[in-house]
């Protein structure tokens, strides 16, 4: 694991050192998680770049020689070309949500946490499958290779830069790949709405994960209570937490089916995974939900 | 002050504010308690939601309990309660508060002093005007005025037992013909005056007496009879059988001050009187200085001896020496001696020197002509004894007869009488019984006393005045006159059995008792206008200070009861001689005792005055407590709003910070720096300095010399280490002022200009380290002293000014064959940082004539002290790592000086362990020769 540690630390000493306590924990979890996906390979059924034997054709002129197959054309008087089954790679672009609500954690690991992992995981088995896995918007562009993941890890862990909520950028989208956005969407939705209408214009389908720690669901606060956002931008008083907990649940319910609608409309699956419960069901589902890509 | 039940309050109306205490509970109710911080993300959904109710009355009910508790007893406690508040001294109008002050008062004077302090403030609080009076303290104003406020108090709270009487007078200057109520804190032991001062008062108002019942136990003016002191020992208001210790205290003759016997003296069942007896030999008698009663800190308890157990000092004066082997039994002075012998102390020798050692009697026997009559007559006219005996050489004499002769009582006629002989017609007589006011009143005269022969006094006007004793005719035995302030007495018979065999009887050892004792001389036998100089000053609280500053008092103001002026304690005679107490007679020096003049008596309370209980010693103010009370229920509040709040994690984070606050202050003391130069004269430090070779240096009070000696010797110790099989421990510096220098093989003294005086403590212990073998090496560190003896440089003279003082032998420069040359190494010159500066040892005795100084002998041969100026210790100093401190000469030469350097100070070293070993060995070869036959 550490190979993946080096190059960052070569280039981005301070990210890398303030990153190297977490990152090596996460990308093991993301490692053995995507262990558990069996993602098949898909061949094209035809020539093309890849990595398995596809047919020997005779060499033309203009074929390179050292294309040429020298133990098949010793075998006659002509030479012979190699060709290998064609593999194209589908892109799948990543979003985790790098704004600070996502730093929230009341169970023993923060939703930011668990969103890393599970975009990792995904990162991982898809990279392992021979497809190409970037980020959305302009950050890591999508690449196949393992190297790729050592770069999508060291952007994804990257520190968020301190904004209280933000959206997925849609620039970069490729035409007809696939995306998947990891976030609370407790912020704004004018954000994830754009991002959603961009994609479908591009044909790009997805999931949308929507990450919750427990106590976002459950209220559990008491008397006289003085909320804030994790920057401290937001404020909300009330003298009575616990009469709050009905109105919050019911504004929560709306923003998922907020959430849903767009998703539906623009072609995608949602689902809500909260921290307490363990990722790899989020996994398989979103794996699932991807499909052979 | 209101008072309910055991508890008084100085501010009653505070209590008031108690009743806000329930609106306090509502407002505290009332108000929300603090929100409560949450860290939340969904708070953006939060964003448009509204509170349903508001959260009040959360506050836990124990919390406000704790609160209102807190409030509480502030309250409370800023009302001033005290429990068992003192009592007396009435209600209203003013009040005077009396304390006799004295050294009665002394084992429960805080009390006392808190009593009259506590009755004063709570008068003062009422509004009652206050007046607050210690009877022995001297008051300076005329009128003792009443005064509102809490000045009396004050000065209450300030007063101290004094060791003198109370002055009662004093009461007099209260103002005339006011009412006012009186509490008076009295003195346990009745003084004079006291009585009247207190009906007096009662006439004015009321008198609440209290603290007069007190238990008291008091030590008498010791009596010495023959070997054994007895010290009576009375107390007052107890009952209990009860042991006390009594301890003689002295000076021992090391001159320090300790307590030199002890003994028990034993009250039983209602015993108001009893003794504490001491058998101690008559040397120790004459130490003792004062008795205490172990465990009581007051004047009364203490007995100041003064010289009252002096042993009398007797002279016994014989003439010229008895011609021939006389029997002792026919000595003149065998029985007068014999007499005298258990209870005085007997002084021999010419009459010249016995005038000047001054004795309080001076006994002569037989002696027709006294030599040096006027010296004589001189010592007597200044209180001097003169008892004289009769005999054939006074039956003789002319002087006697023709005129007045000065050393006489009376004058004698020619001759005498015999009774009783073979030739005369009278049997022997007898005495007659001793008159009332002669010294002799009180003892019988035993029949078998019979007088054969005596001088016979001229018949006279004044004749019958001198008789003292008589026999049963009428004739006079013993005449005594007063001559100046002493006396002569004759007695008209011989010393020893020769006339009569009154020298044989008891009788005749307790005339000469009484006479010797008499020469005490009472304060009331001196005239009043005497003055007496205050040798001590006995405090209150039995302690003795010197009263070197204090003006001599006249005989009459002692007698009329002791003042702040005529405190207690230990009065002379100012005659100039005051403090020798070799010149000093017996009969001069006077101890005051602070009891009253007429014994110690309890205090009787005149009519109309009420005794109060006891001295209320548990009035207690419960202000403090009460605050400390809110302050800690406050604290508890603080963790416990903390704890509700949720905050308590950033508070118990926060502790650390505080407590270190705290703790570092204190962890930073006890690390000074150690001083590693001073030698103290601990046993561990002195087991250490025995157990291994220490060299040491004379502490200069130059830092820098001082540094550069200890490195010096420090350097040596690690040459001798490495070359030889000394190994010395660390060394040291000493002070010589305060430390002990036998341990030390070897002192090494860096001569500083500015050395200071030694003081004589000092030259003595050098004196007695150079004669027990000890070894000095004086270091002028001038690399000049060739000329030694001239005081060239400031070092030089220094020396000289510091050798002056020590017992030092002849000295010499070192000689070629001298040991210090070839202990170790062989080598000629000893050069140190500088080069060919003489070395100086002790002279080589003239074998022929050994002079008793006897270093040489005593020593071992090895020169109590070197002298030179070449710094050695600054060419062997090095530093914590071994490398030269200093630089020494030039290149290669300067390595080889510095070699040198270090060889004189193995070969220094080896003569001081070895002494003349080394001489020794010269002979060897010749001694291997001899054996070798």
């Amino acid at each position: 694991m550490t190979d993946v540690i080096t190059p960052l630390a070569a280039t981005a000493p301070t990210q890398a050192k303030a990153l190297s306590a977490a990152q090596p924990a996460l990308v093991v979890r993301a490692r053995q998680l995507a262990a558990t996906l069996t993602w098949g390979t898909h061949g094209r059924r035809r020539a093309g770049s890849g990595e398995t034997f596809w047919q020997y054709r005779p060499a033309q002129t203009g074929d390179a020689a050292s294309a040429v197959d020298w133990r098949r054309s010793g075998r006659s008087d002509e030479e012979f070309i190699q060709q290998k089954e064609w593999q194209v790679a589908q892109a799948l672009h990543l979003w985790v949500d790098p704004s600070l609500s996502m730093t929230y954690g009341t169970a023993d690991t923060t939703k930011r946490d668990r969103a890393q992992v599970l975009a990792l995981a995904l990162a991982d088995a898809a990279l392992r499958a021979g497809e190409s896995v970037g980020t959305t918007g302009l950050g890591v562009p999508a690449k196949p290779g393992a190297v790729q993941f050592d770069k999508l890890a060291a952007f994804l862990l990257a520190d968020g830069g301190g904004a209280e909520f933000a959206a997925p950028d849609p620039a970069g989208l490729r035409r007809g790949a696939q995306a998947v956005l990891l976030s609370d969407f407790m912020g704004d939705m004018a954000g994830p709405r754009a991002f959603l209408a961009a994609a479908a214009r591009r044909a790009v389908e997805g999931v949308a994960i929507m990450v919750l720690d427990p106590a976002e669901l459950q209220f559990p606060f008491r008397g006289r209570s003085l909320f804030q956002s994790m920057g401290g931008a937001l404020e909300y008083e009330t003298q009575k937490a616990a009469s709050l907990k009905e109105q919050y649940q019911a504004a929560l319910a709306d923003r998922q089916e907020e959430l849903a609608r767009l998703c539906t409309a623009a072609g995608w699956q949602m689902r809500v995974h909260v921290t307490d419960a363990p990722p790899r069901d989020a996994l398989v589902w979103a794996s699932a939900m991807l499909g052979p890509l | 002050m209101l008072t309910i039940g055991a508890f008084a309050f100085t501010a009653p109306w505070l209590l008031l504010v108690a009743a806000a205490l329930p609106v306090l509970w509502i407002l505290l109710r009332a108000i929300p308690p603090a929100a409560v911080r949450h860290r939340f993300p969904g708070v953006a959904l939060l964003l448009g939601l509204k509170d349903q109710e508001a959260e009040t009355a959360t506050t836990p009910w124990w919390l406000l309990l704790l609160r209102c508790l807190a409030v509480l007893a502030l309250i409370v406690g800023f009302a001033g309660p005290i429990f068992n508040p003192a009592k007396g001294g009435g209600d209203r109008g003013p009040l005077l508060v009396v304390m006799d002050g004295t050294w009665a008062e002394v084992p429960d004077w805080d009390a006392r002093r808190d009593q009259a302090q506590t009755a004063l403030q709570a008068a003062a609080r009422q509004g009652r005007v206050t007046a607050f009076v210690s009877l022995t303290d001297p008051l300076d104003d005329a009128t003792i005025a009443f005064q509102p406020g809490l000045g009396a108090a004050t000065r209450a709270g300030g007063t101290r037992p004094a060791a003198w009487e109370p002055d009662y007078d004093l009461l007099t200057r209260l103002p005339q013909g006011a009412e006012f109520s009186t509490l008076w804190i009295a003195s346990p032991v009745a003084w004079p005056g006291q009585s009247a001062a207190m009906a007096q008062l009662a006439d004015r108002g009321d008198v609440t007496v209290v603290g007069h019942t007190a238990p008291v136990i008091t030590l008498g003016q010791p009596q010495r009879d023959g070997g054994q002191v007895t010290v009576p020992v009375q107390r007052l208001n107890a009952d209990a059988p009860a042991t006390v210790s009594v301890t003689a205290t002295g000076t021992t003759p090391g001159g320090d001050v300790q307590v030199l016997a002890q003994a028990d003296a034993v009250f039983a069942q209602s015993d108001a009187r009893t003794t504490a007896t001491f058998d101690l030999p008559a040397e120790v008698l004459a130490r003792l200085t004062r008795f205490d009663i172990a465990g009581l800190r007051h004047a009364g308890a203490v007995a100041l001896t003064g010289d009252s157990l002096h042993r009398q000092e007797v002279a016994i004066f014989t003439g010229a020496a008895q011609a021939g082997e006389g029997a002792a039994l026919l000595a003149q002075d065998h029985y007068v001696r014999q007499a005298l012998v258990e209870d005085t102390d007997l002084l021999t020798g010419t009459l010249q020197d016995m005038l000047q050692a001054n004795p309080d009697v001076i006994l002569m026997t037989d002696m027709a002509d006294v030599p040096s009559p006027v010296d004589v007559v001189e010592w007597v006219l200044a209180g001097g004894r003169l008892v004289r005996f009769a005999g054939p050489q006074l039956a003789a004499a002319e002087a006697a007869r023709s005129d007045d002769d000065p050393l006489l009582p009376v004058r004698l006629r020619a001759g005498g009488r015999t009774l009783g002989g073979a030739m005369s017609w009278g049997a022997p007589k007898r005495l007659r019984a001793f008159a009332p006011g002669t010294p002799f009143d009180g003892l019988t005269p035993p029949a078998e006393v019979t007088i054969t022969s005596q001088v016979l006094a001229e018949p006279g006007p004044d004749l019958p005045q001198a008789v003292i004793a008589e026999l049963e005719d009428g004739t006079p035995l013993v005449t005594q006159a007063d001559v100046g302030d002493g006396t002569i007495t004759l007695f008209h018979v011989t010393a020893n059995a020769q006339w009569s065999n009154l020298p044989l009887s008891g009788l005749f050892v307790d005339m000469m008792d009484r006479l010797t004792l008499q020469s005490r001389a009472g304060l009331d036998t001196l005239p009043a206008e005497a003055l007496l100089q205050v040798q001590s000053v006995l405090a209150a609280d039995g302690s003795v200070s010197p009263g070197d500053d204090r003006a001599a008092v006249p005989v009459a103001a002692v007698l009329a009861g002791t003042t702040v002026q005529a405190p207690p304690g230990i009065y002379a005679l100012d005659d100039g001689a005051v403090g020798d107490g070799a010149s000093q007679r017996g009969g001069d020096v006077f101890p005051i005792s602070p009891l009253p003049q007429g014994g110690i008596a309890p205090v009787a309370l005149p009519a109309g005055v009420v005794a109060g209980a006891g001295v209320d010693s548990t009035a207690v103010p419960l202000m403090p407590y009460l605050l400390m009370l809110a302050l800690a229920l406050l604290a508890v509040d603080v963790v416990a709003t903390l704890l509700l709040t949720g905050r308590v994690g950033r508070a118990v984070r926060a502790m650390p910070i505080v407590l270190a606050a705290f703790l570092l202050p204190q962890g930073g003391q006890g690390q000074e720096a150690q001083v590693p130069q001073t030698q103290s004269t601990d046993d561990a430090a002195a087991i250490a300095f025995s157990t291994e070779v220490v060299f040491a240096h004379v502490i200069t009070g130059d830092a820098r010399v001082d540094g550069a000696t200890l490195a010096g010797l420090r350097g040596l110790s690690d040459i001798l280490f490495q070359r030889t099989s000394v190994e010395p421990a660390t060394p040291v510096g000493i002070d010589l002022a305060r430390d002990e220098l036998a341990f030390f093989p070897l002192i090494y003294w860096p001569v500083t200009p500015d050395f200071p005086t030694l003081s004589d403590g000092a030259v003595n212990r050098l004196n007695r380290y150079l004669r027990s073998g000890g070894m000095i090496v004086f270091d002028t560190r001038d690399g000049n002293v060739a000329g030694l003896g001239q005081g060239l440089t400031p070092e030089g003279r220094a020396l000289q000014r510091i050798a002056r003082r020590l017992e030092l032998p002849r000295l010499e420069p070192v000689p070629q064959d001298h040991v210090l040359s070839r202990s170790f190494y062989l080598m000629q010159d000893f050069p140190g940082r500088h080069m060919g500066g003489r070395v100086w040892v002790e002279a080589a005795p003239n074998t022929a004539q050994a002079d008793g100084i006897g270093f040489r002998n005593t020593n071992d041969g090895v020169s109590p002290i070197i002298i030179g100026g070449n710094d050695w210790a600054g060419a062997w100093a090095t530093d914590e790592f071994g490398a030269p401190m200093f630089p020494v000469g030039r290149g290669f030469q300067g390595d080889r000086q510095r070699e040198l350097a270090a060889r004189f100070g193995v070969n220094l070293v080896m003569y001081v362990l070895t002494g003349n070993y080394k001489s020794d060995q010269v002979h060897a070869t010749d001694i291997l020769e001899r054996m070798g036959q």
